[in-house]
Formats: C-alpha cells, sequence, structure tokens
C-alpha cells in the first residue's frame, strides 16, 4: 500500500519533470557541492578585525625584552610619539609592551595573543626564525614595501640577505629591523691569532679555548648547522668548486640522505667535536665552555676563559663598554672578526598584525623605525645591526662614521649629552664593526623556512648535538633521520627514535 | 558447525583487513570531522528550507498535503497570522509553478552539498598528509622548582594526544613571578608594577601571560586572589597605573583536583646527615624544634629561600614563625635565592668545589669555606627538589646541570610533623573567553590530575598539615636604611645593562622587598669637568611626593630622568664628601671609578680606609656593572654556615673584631633586578 502511494507519488513528480527542471537540478547540485567546499576552505579563515573588545587605544608592539641596549629602542619610540603629537591631533600612543627574555616565549604569546584574537598587538617583532610560522598561519598582514617612503626601492634600500627573511610564499609579510649573523670575537690580550680559515680556527680554539654555544636549544642548533655549513665552504674552498647543500636545499627539501651528505655531516662535526674537548690525563672530557649559551658565553670570553667566542653583535655593544674589556687608553682589549666560515641568519622583523585596529598607523611606525635616522642611532647607541645599506656604506668609508655622542650633539638637546668620552664607542670602533657585520650577514645562510621550524629544530638537535658533544655520539641511520626531519618540516613528530643508528633500521 | 567456523574465521579476517586498512585513515577523519565546519552546513539547508516553506506554504495550500497531524498543526500555529489574507490568484498561481523547481532546486542543492561534503572527506582522507594544522597555543606557569617536573609533563601529554604525528596543542611553561607581582598581574593585564610609568613608551609584562597556573599550594592561590583592599601600607603605591580592586573570581577558576602533592623537607647532605638526623629524632617524627636545636648544637645552619621571591620560602617562613623560633637565630636563615632550585643550585656549587679540591672559583672566593662547611648547610625545601637535584638535573637554571649525586655529596630528604604538605592545584585563567581554550585547558588539567606532577613519597613521618602562607612572615625582618648612590659618570650613562632606564625598572622590580619601614634614599656621584665633586640626592619625600611609598616611585622617577653626568670620582671621594650619609651605603657603578682611586694600585685599600673613616656609615655594598672588583674586597657571600654567618661576617676565631662590612659584586649580566635584591638581602643581614 505504502509502495503503491508513493510510486505514484514519484510518479506524479517525474511526469512533471522537463529538460528545464534538469538543468536546475544540476546547476544547484553544483551551486551546494561548491557551498560546501568553499564553507570548509574558509573555515579557519580569522574573523573580523573589528571586533576588538575593550582595547585600550594605543599602537601596540610586541616585543621581547631591551637587554643590554641602554634603553635606546624606548627613546626612539618616545620621539616618535612626540613627533606624532605635533603632527596630529588625536595620535595614537605608540606602546612597546616587552614580553620576556626569552625568544621562545616570545613567539608562545604572540601566537597566543593571534589565536585569542583579542587584537593584543598592532606591530610585532618578530625573530627571524618564525616569520614563516606567523606568516602561514594566517596572523600577519602582507606589507608591500613602497618605494616612495624608503626613498627608494627596497632592494637597495635594505641589505638582499636581511630583505628576504620578511618574504614567505613569494608574499612580504615582515620588515627587516636588525640583521644579525654570528661574529667570532676573539681577545686580543692573548696570544691568540685571527685565524684565516675555518680549519686554522678550529686549531686556535683547541690551543686558546672558544666559548660556544652547544647547549640544548635553538642556539645548538645554529652551532650545529654552522659547523655544516662551515664545513662545505672550507671544502668548496679547498677544491675551488661549488659543493651542493647537505641538510635541506633552496627548495626547503630534507637532502641528508643523499649522495653521501650524511657522511659529510658526521666529518664536519667530528671536526668541531676535537675543539670542544680537551684532554686530561688521556680522558677526552668537553669544555665547560662548548656547551655555553649567548649570555654564559659572554661572560666566559669577558672573564678571559677563552680566547675566542662566537656570538652575535649584541655582545660588540656590551662588551665595548666594558671597563674591563679597555685599557687604560681605551683601546679595546678584542677584536670582532666575521664568523670563518658560514653562519646562520638571524635578526629581528617587523610586522603587522592581522587582527590589528591600526593596520595604517602601524605601517607608519614600521617605515619610520627602519628609517635611516633611527637605524642609525640604534646601530651607534646600542649596537643594533642596521638592516639599511647605505648606513653600512657610510660606516665602512673611513672617517664618515658617527659616534653616540655625535648623533646626540646633532640633536637639538645637547644638554643631555654626557661629559665622559674616554669609553665611548668611537667611530674607528664603529666602522671596523659595521664592517665585519656587513660581511657576517652577506655570507651567512638562513635557516630551513617552516611553519615548524621549532618542531625541526628539536628533531635536529636531538639526534646531531650528542654527536658534536659527547664521544659516544654515534651517527644516526640517515635516511630514517632525514625522514624524520621531513617530518618535522610539516609539523609532525614520529613515535619512533629519529636517531637510531643503521644497524637497528628495518 | 565448520560452516559457522569458515563464517566467523572469514569475518575475523575481513575485519582485520578492514581494520587494518581504515586505521592510518580513521585518525584523520576523526580529525576531519571534528573541524568540519558543521554549524553552516547543518544551519544554512535547513534554514533556507525551512523559510521557503513557511513563506510559500500558504500560497500552496491546496496544492501540497500535510503529512501527519503535528507539522499540520506547526503549520497552522507559525502561519496563524497570514489565515485571513486573501492572496491573489496570480500570485497563488505563480507560486503553484515555482512549487516544483523550487523543491527540485532545493533537494538537488542539499545533494550536490552532500556529494561535496562526502568528495572533501574522501580526498582529504585518502590524499597524502600534508603540514599539521597550527596547533593550539597554551602557557602554563609554575614556580620555578615545579617547572622541570611540568615540562615533563607537557611534552609527555603533547605526545599521547598527536593525531598522525601532529599536536593539536603546544604548551609554554612559564617562572611564574612572585605571589606580589601576581596579585598586581592577575589585575592588570598580566603587566609589571613599574612604578610612576608615567608617560614612558613602554610596559613590561611578567613573562608569559598564564592560561593556567599551578601554585605551590592552595594557599598562594588564596593569598594572590586576596581583595587588593587589605594590601594597605605596604611599598607598593603606584602613581602610573591604577590597580584594578576586587575580587578575581571571574578571572581565576580554581579546579577540584590536585595536579600533585608534596610536602616540605629537611634536606640534608649524605656527610652530614648522621649528625642531624637521629635515632630520638626520627622516632619523634623529626620536630623543628629538635632539628634547630641538633643543628645548632652542630655547628649547622637550616637555610630556605627568599620569603619575598620564593612561595616555599614564604611557607617555610610562615611554619616558623608559627613554631615561634628564636629571634635572630643564626641557625636558621632565608637565602637570597628566589626559588628552592637556585638555593640548591648553590649548594651544589660549594659541595661541588670542595668535592673537586679546586678550591672556590673567583664569584665564590671565601678563603674560609673548608671542605666540609658546605655539608654543614642544611635546606628546607620541597622534597621533590632534593630528588631532582641528586639527579643531576639542570633545576631549570642554565650552568646547573652535573652529574647524578650519592653519597656524600647527595642530599637526604626527610619529612617533619611539623612542616607542612603542598597540594598543587591547576588553576584556569580566563583572560580572552575562548572556549576552545578552555576545553583544552580542562582536557590537560584532567589528564595532569591523573598523571601527577609529584606523588607522595614514602620516606618519614608523613605530615598532614596543608601550607599556610601568612603575608607577614613572608616580609623581611630588619629594617634597612638605605643610600643608593649611583655612578653618575659618561661611561655609566652608556652602560648597556645598568643605564638609567635599567636601573629604574630593577629598583620598581625589587620594590616588593622593601618594607614601608625601609628608609630609602638616591643621589648620583661625579666629577665636573673641573674635578669637583657632585652628589645630587633625592630622599623619599624631597621630591615632592610625601614620606611613604609615593617617596619611593618618586626616586625611581628621578633616576630615570636625570641626565647629568660628568667623569668618574673615586669611591673613597665619595663616602668622605656624603653629607648625610645612611647607615647602608650601595654604590652602582660601572667599574670606571676605581681607577681613579688615589691609591691605583690598590684601590681595594682606598675604599676600605675611607669606609672606616665615616662615622656614620657601617655597611658599604658596591654593585659593579663591567669592571672589575679591587682586590682586597670580598665579594658577598651566596650561602653560608651559621658559623660564618655571624654577625661580624668574620671567620671564627679572627681576633680583630670588624665593626664595618664592605664587599663588591661584580654583576656583569644582565639580571640588574637579581643583583639589587642580593645587594637588599645582604644588607638586611647586617642590619
Amino acid at each position: 500500500m505504502a509502495g503503491g502511494s508513493l510510486g505514484a507519488f514519484w510518479n506524479r513528480w517525474y511526469e512533471r519533470f522537463t529538460r528545464f527542471h534538469l538543468r536546475l537540478a544540476a546547476a544547484c547540485f553544483l551551486a551546494g557541492a561548491v557551498f560546501v567546499i568553499a564553507v570548509s576552505q574558509h573555515s579557519g579563515a580569522s574573523s573580523s578585525p573589528d571586533a576588538c573588545p575593550g582595547r585600550p587605544d594605543d599602537l601596540v608592539i610586541g616585543t621581547g625584552a631591551e637587554i643590554g641596549a641602554g634603553g635606546v629602542r624606548h627613546d626612539v619610540i618616545k620621539e616618535w610619539n612626540d613627533e606624532q603629537r605635533k603632527l596630529k591631533k588625536k595620535p595614537l600612543k605608540a606602546t612597546l609592551v616587552e614580553i620576556s627574555e626569552s625568544s621562545d616565549e616570545q613567539r608562545s604569546e604572540l601566537a597566543a595573543a593571534a589565536q585569542s584574537k583579542r587584537c593584543a598587538y598592532d606591530v610585532l617583532l618578530l625573530d627571524v626564525a618564525y616569520i614563516t610560522e606567523f606568516a602561514r598561519t594566517n596572523y600577519l598582514e602582507k606589507f608591500e614595501l613602497d618605494p616612495e617612503k624608503l626613498g627608494g626601492i627596497p632592494e637597495r634600500y635594505f641589505l638582499r640577505q636581511s630583505l628576504g627573511t620578511g618574504q614567505v610564499d613569494g608574499e612580504r609579510f615582515a620588515v627587516p629591523f636588525a640583521a644579525d649573523a654570528p661574529l667570532l670575537y676573539r681577545r686580543t690580550d692573548v696570544p691568540a691569532p685571527p685565524p684565516q680559515d675555518t680549519k686554522r680556527f678550529l686549531e686556535l680554539a683547541k690551543e686558546h679555548g672558544y666559548a660556544a654555544q652547544f647547549d640544548d636549544y635553538e642556539g645548538g642548533t645554529v652551532n650545529l648547522l654552522e659547523a655544516i655549513l662551515s664545513a662545505q665552504s672550507q671544502k668548496a674552498e679547498d677544491q675551488k668548486a661549488q659543493d651542493g647543500p647537505v641538510v635541506v636545499d633552496d627548495g626547503g627539501d630534507v637532502v641528508l640522505d643523499e649522495d653521501g651528505n650524511g657522511k659529510k655531516v658526521m666529518d664536519a662535526l667530528g671536526a668541531w667535536r676535537d675543539a670542544l674537548f680537551t684532554v686530561k690525563d688521556g680522558t677526552r672530557t668537553l669544555r665547560d665552555e662548548s656547551v655555553l649559551r649567548e649570555e654564559s658565553s659572554l661572560q666566559a670570553f669577558r672573564t678571559g676563559r677563552v680566547g675566542y667566542m662566537r656570538n652575535w653583535p649584541f655582545a660588540f655593544n656590551r662588551l665595548a663598554a666594558d671597563p674591563l674589556m679597555r685599557d687604560d687608553d681605551g683601546t679595546l682589549r678584542f677584536q670582532v672578526l666575521s664568523f670563518p666560515g658560514t653562519g646562520v641568519l638571524g635578526g629581528v622583523d617587523l610586522a603587522i598584525a592581522k587582527d590589528s585596529p591600526h593596520k595604517e598607523e602601524a605601517r607608519d611606525l614600521i617605515y619610520y623605525l627602519v628609517s635611516e635616522d633611527v637605524q642609525e642611532r640604534l646601530f651607534a647607541c646600542a649596537g643594533y645591526p642596521p638592516v639599511v645599506a647605505a648606513l653600512y656604506e657610510r660606516y665602512e668609508r673611513s672617517g664618515t662614521a658617527r659616534t653616540c655622542g655625535e648623533l646626540a650633539s646633532e640633536g637639538a638637546d645637547g644638554a643631555a649629552r654626557p661629559a665622559e668620552r674616554d669609553t665611548e664607542i668611537t667611530g674607528g670602533q664603529l666602522a671596523r664593526f659595521a664592517r665585519e657585520v656587513h660581511q657576517a650577514v652577506d655570507h651567512a645562510r638562513p635557516r630551513p623556512m617552516s611553519a615548524y621550524y621549532a618542531t625541526f629544530s628539536q628533531v635536529f638537535r636531538s639526534c646531531l648535538l650528542p654527536v658534536a658533544t659527547t664521544t659516544s655520539g654515534a651517527a644516526p641511520d640517515f635516511r630514517h633521520f632525514s625522514d624524520a626531519l621531513r617530518d618535522a618540516l610539516d609539523g609532525r613528530l614520529r613515535s619512533d627514535d629519529p636517531c637510531r643508528p643503521p644497524a637497528q633500521a628495518g | 558447525m565448520v560452516t559457522t567456523a569458515l563464517t566467523a574465521a572469514v569475518t575475523s579476517v575481513a575485519t582485520l583487513v578492514v581494520t587494518a586498512v581504515a586505521t592510518p585513515f580513521s585518525n584523520r577523519l576523526q580529525s576531519l570531522i571534528e573541524q568540519a565546519p558543521v554549524t553552516p552546513l547543518i544551519t544554512v539547508p535547513v534554514s533556507v528550507g525551512a523559510l521557503v516553506s513557511i513563506c510559500c506554504y500558504p500560497l500552496w495550500r491546496g496544492k501540497v498535503r500535510t503529512s501527519g497531524r503535528w507539522a499540520a498543526a506547526v503549520a497552522a500555529v507559525v502561519l496563524w497570522p497570514l489565515r485571513r489574507i486573501q492572496w491573489p490568484q496570480g500570485l497563488r498561481s505563480w507560486a503553484g509553478r515555482m512549487l516544483v523547481p523550487l523543491a527540485v532546486g532545493y533537494i538537488a542543492a542539499c545533494l550536490g552539498a552532500f556529494t561535496g561534503l562526502v568528495g572533501l572527506v574522501v580526498f582529504r582522507v585518502v590524499a597524502p598528509p600534508g603540514a599539521c594544522e597550527p596547533p593550539r597555543e597554551l602557557r602554563v606557569i609554575t614556580a620555578l622548582e615545579n617547572v622541570t617536573a611540568l615540562r615533563e609533563r607537557a611534552e609527555a601529554y603533547t605526545k599521547e594526544q598527536r593525531t598522525d604525528g601532529c599536536a593539536p596543542v603546544r604548551i609554554a611553561v612559564g617562572v611564574a613571578p612572585t605571589i606580589e607581582e601576581m596579585r598586581y598581574g592577575f589585575r592588570n593585564e598580566w603587566l609589571r608594577d613599574d612604578a610612576l610609568q608615567n608617560d614612558e613608551p613602554y610596559r613590561r609584562m611578567l613573562g608569559l601571560t598564564p592560561d593556567a597556573w599551578i601554585p605551590t599550594g592552595s594557599a598562594e592561590f588564596d593569598l594572590v586572589v586576596q581583595d587588593v583592599s587589605e594590601k594597605g601600607g605596604e611599598k607598593t603605591g603606584n602613581g602610573g597605573v591604577p590597580e584594578k580592586a576586587g575580587s578575581l573570581n571571574s578571572l581565576l577558576r580554581k579546579r577540584n583536583e590536585q595536579v600533585g602533592t608534596d610536602h616540605m623537607s629537611i634536606a640534608v647532605f649524605g656527610a652530614a646527615k648522621n649528625d642531624l638526623l637521629t635515632s630520638e629524632l626520627e622516632s619523634a617524627g623529626y620536630p623543628l624544634a629538635g632539628i634547630v636545636e641538633r643543628a645548632r648544637s652542630k655547628d649547622m645552619s637550616l637555610v630556605y629561600p627568599q620569603p619575598a621571591f620564593s612561595t616555599s620560602g614564604a611557607i617555610v617562613a610562615t611554619t616558623l614563625s608559627r613554631a615561634e623560633p628564636r629571634s635572630g637565630d643564626t641557625a636558621l636563615r632565608a637565602t637570597f635565592d628566589n626559588s628552592a632550585n637556585a638555593l640548591l643550585c648553590h649548594l651544589r656549587g660549594a659541595g661541588q668545589e670542595a668535592a673537586d679540591g679546586e678550591g672556590a672559583d673567583e664569584s665564590r672566593a671565601d678563603e674560609d669555606w673548608t671542605d666540609e662547611d658546605w655539608a654543614r648547610l642544611v635546606a628546607l625545601v620541597p622534597s621533590h627538589s632534593a630528588d631532582e637535584y641528586n639527579r643531576g638535573s639542570d633545576m631549570g637554571i642554565e650552568g646547573c646541570a652535573h652529574n647524578p649525586l650519592a653519597g656524600r655529596a647527595a642530599l637526604t630528604a626527610v619529612s617533619s610533623v611539623d612542616l607542612p604538605t603542598l597540594d598543587y592545584p591547576f588553576v584556569e585563567i580566563d583572560w580572552s573567553e575562548d572556549p576552545a581554550r578552555r576545553e583544552a585547558l580542562d582536557a590537560f588539567a584532567t589528564w595532569l590530575a591523573h598523571n601527577k606532577l609529584f606523588e607522595p613519597a614514602g620516606e618519614g613521618p608523613q605530615p598532614s598539615s596543608p601550607a599556610r602562607i601568612s603575608a607577614d612572615a613572608a616580609r623581611p625582618g630588619h629594617r634597612v636604611d638605605l643610600q643608593m648612590m649611583i655612578d653618575g659618570s659618561g661611561s655609566m650613562a652608556r652602560s648597556p645593562t645598568a643605564s638609567a632606564s635599567a636601573l629604574h625598572d630593577a629598583l620598581a622590580e625589587v620594590r616588593q622587598i622593601l618594607t614601608d619601614t625601609d628608609q630609602v634614599s638616591a643621589g648620583k656621584f661625579f666629577a665636573d669637568d673641573r674635578g669637583s665633586a657632585k652628589a645630587p640626592m633625592a630622599r623619599e619625600g624631597d621630591a615632592g611626593g610625601g614620606q611613604g611609598p609615593r617617596g619611593y616611585g618618586e626616586i625611581l622617577q628621578w633616576i630615570a630622568d636625570d641626565t647629568q653626568s660628568g667623569f668618574d670620582e673615586p669611591i673613597s671621594t665619595l663616602i668622605g664628601g656624603l653629607s648625610r650619609p645612611a647607615n647602608s651605603l650601595a654604590v652602582i657603578t660601572d667599574g670606571g671609578p676605581f681607577n681613579d682611586e688615589p691609591d691605583h694600585g690598590d684601590a681595594g685599600r682606598s675604599i676600605r680606609r675611607a669606609l672606616e673613616a665615616a662615622a656614620d656609615v657601617s655597611n658599604l655594598y658596591i654593585l659593579t656593572f663591567g669592571g672589575k672588583c679591587p682586590d682586597g674586597l670580598e665579594t658577598p657571600r651566596a650561602v653560608r654556615p651559621s658559623v660564618s654567618a655571624s654577625p661580624s661576617g668574620e671567620p671564627p676565631g679572627s681576633s680583630e673584631p670588624v665593626a664595618k662590612h664592605v664587599v663588591c659584586d661584580d654583576a656583569a649580566g644582565t639580571d640588574v633586578a637579581g643583583a639589587l635584591g642580593r645587594m637588599i638581602f645582604q644588607f638586611r643581614e647586617w642590619s
């Protein structure tokens, strides 16, 4: 009975079904499918940036704590606020919110703020290692650089390497603020000569002591990468031929398991291991100075425990201002050299938060912070390596470098200038520093670009740090290790041991 | 029978095969279903269909039949307002013609949507996995001594939650600030209380903004959420940002379950274990009074972390204050360490030096530190901290890692009937009212309650009294009359670590260890271009702020604002030239003035001589950021046994009594607040 009435129902419908109905059905079917796909694709997109309840009307800059820079960054922001007050009736006050000294905590805080969509920050001062992650997870606004505002095309205005750090998947999300690349610091009051190449440097390091950062943190990954990259550049120099990448190629693919790259890595780390260990009564022990971090390295160097130190440019300002590192006549007791080998590119970029309600003002502030005047002041007074190419040209030319005192006296308020000048960093010292930083940045290589760089770094370090810092560190099965690194670049951590030796590989 | 068995076998094999094939996809499918935009996919078609039906139903009366009584009833109710409307015949006729196309279109669109959804799911499940979805960031804070355990648990939890290798959450573990800082921070967007911030273009956060906080005990939570109005009379007034008074109940939610259980313990080195932990005391449950008495008789010291900085220290101080120990008992002392781990790390340094037989390094160059002195220190710390120490972990402090310890160098931790238990509640903090974040936190808290940070140890008497913290006990006792003289030379003004701005921030940070009975003044010292000594001063009340809390803020502002600078002036000249010196004099410098002392080769002697000649100054603490302390000036002591912590500060047996104290601290790092805290702590000990 029911079957009969249902059949009659469908018959009635079928009789009324025309070609028009068929076309209509097809069109609606397609529309329905497209709707679903579109909704699925955009369900993760951020909500409207207008929803920022309770947000103070400030231009908020999220950043790490300013350590060892004497408050120059605060002064620069203060001047921006003064300038805005003169220019506008109701200016937004720019405020630096200093999150933490730890780069990991800064990242976590900024990412959590972006996820919670509280519009907590307008401008982010981000370590270049995290730009890819923040851009791909849609936390950052795209940033088209305006040549007019820069006074030249970006490729000429900025250092080439630094400019590249803000570019992700062909689009710009961040603008370089401070360049960074490793430098070699050498004490001049001990017989530790400047090394000519990596090979010679490792011999000298063994002899005079070397403060390195092979501890289990991001710095450890960077030191490992530098050891590997430096061995390659040394080999290329010896053989007068360019060698291919051994860890990650330019396209971001892991190549550790190709063409004997695993052996090259082991050889490179083996050479560095020799310099990191000392032999006492026939026993090889790891030097305490080999597994430090940036700050503890600086202390080991200034107290004379080592003759050499690998560190970032921030250490120059700290050491140069330290009476312990100066002779009676004011001469520095140390020398800065570009890293003997290939360094890893660091730095800090400026970006606009996706949910910022003040994007235009944020853009203006960024242009101000990368202007030549501000960059020069940050360099001369606080040791921030500039990202503006013209500044390096000026400082490297003899006699044109301006010291912090000279910059201050050129300003309107000369009264605030300190009277005592014998410990001020001179133009000559700044010129030499600028030259070495420039060279270091030019020769540095970026870290692998991935939204999951932190995961990659963790896996990479977990297998290779023991190779460099222990006598028992065995080579991992590079095929298996490479697969684990590929997964890590996608954010995946394997449940099995990525460092298992070849014998156990199945 | 055979058929049944065969069928069962085939079914089992088939099930196994299907499960094996489907397993790699099932997790991803589950994740996809969880992430699917269910709400729009259901609500949009249903609401479109309902809207069209409702609107057109009156026009279709007689053309469509309502199946079922309830549907008819619903239609009658919904369309009741329209029942009397006489629709034009043309409209009804048009609507009738549209009925079939609309129905066809709607059904086709729904089918299309369903097909699209299935296709999408199939594509995503079958296609090779791409990058993981970004994990949800969770930030959890706890006291430094719990950080290592919490990090391990967070890692284990994240690992357990992984789907196809992808973690749904990333948990950052940070160190919780002090109780006093949290009281302010929770009410002020987790920003530091930088006194008289005024127009400064920067604010400093108290580290990670926590989504959750694991206090050491419920007492810590209670103290933090206590109404701000009860906090009168402290040196915490703030002219810049007003504190938001009132309850924190809507922001902080303490869950019922505990995520750890531990107790405060008496941790004694193996080398001195038998001296202190006698069988009589053991049978009595190691009562504190007995332990203190025994320690005194054996020339031992019981030390605990600084109560103003450490919750463990505050718990010990509260317990001791309730037990009414003898006032000024040198066998019981708070150190300046900001955590139990920092205290143990200091002990390790001392113990290792003795064990290595290499003597002290420069920073701990105490000539009278004998091989066995380190063993005479007994720490009052949570028992898990002593375990962590013995395991050789770095205890969350850079450079503190060591080999696992056993025997004489290892700590034995015993509980006491007088020392309290520590419960570890889980407190959720709802800054953003984000349900997804809250859900993730709930899941982690539930997991943590089953996989506790610490489990109770079996050894010794089992204490049962819960930890208590009294705000008064956490405050230091001895009043300090402190005069801070800051090097006003040009080089100091350029100091990257101790600039005026850095000093301002650091002094604001250490304000929590000053009380309203302390007297603080500050000044700068330098020589002008003619060599004349200058020492402009600001005292509490001098700068127009009046006595008390505001005065301290005004001093900070004066330090930050004063841009005068000149040339290095010798410290001995400064001491001799002070017109109204305080009993305790702190000199903060970049080390330059040491080179200008009259006796350049022996700056230490010049300074000592000047101090001896200054009748009103009893204590001198030189804090140098850069440079090197001159020979002849001792470095401040980290932790010492009672015998060396005598008021004179001199080693036992010293025949020459020394009435004045002088030390020089080479604080070369960037922790200016820590160095200032040590300094104030030292003055309190001397006072």
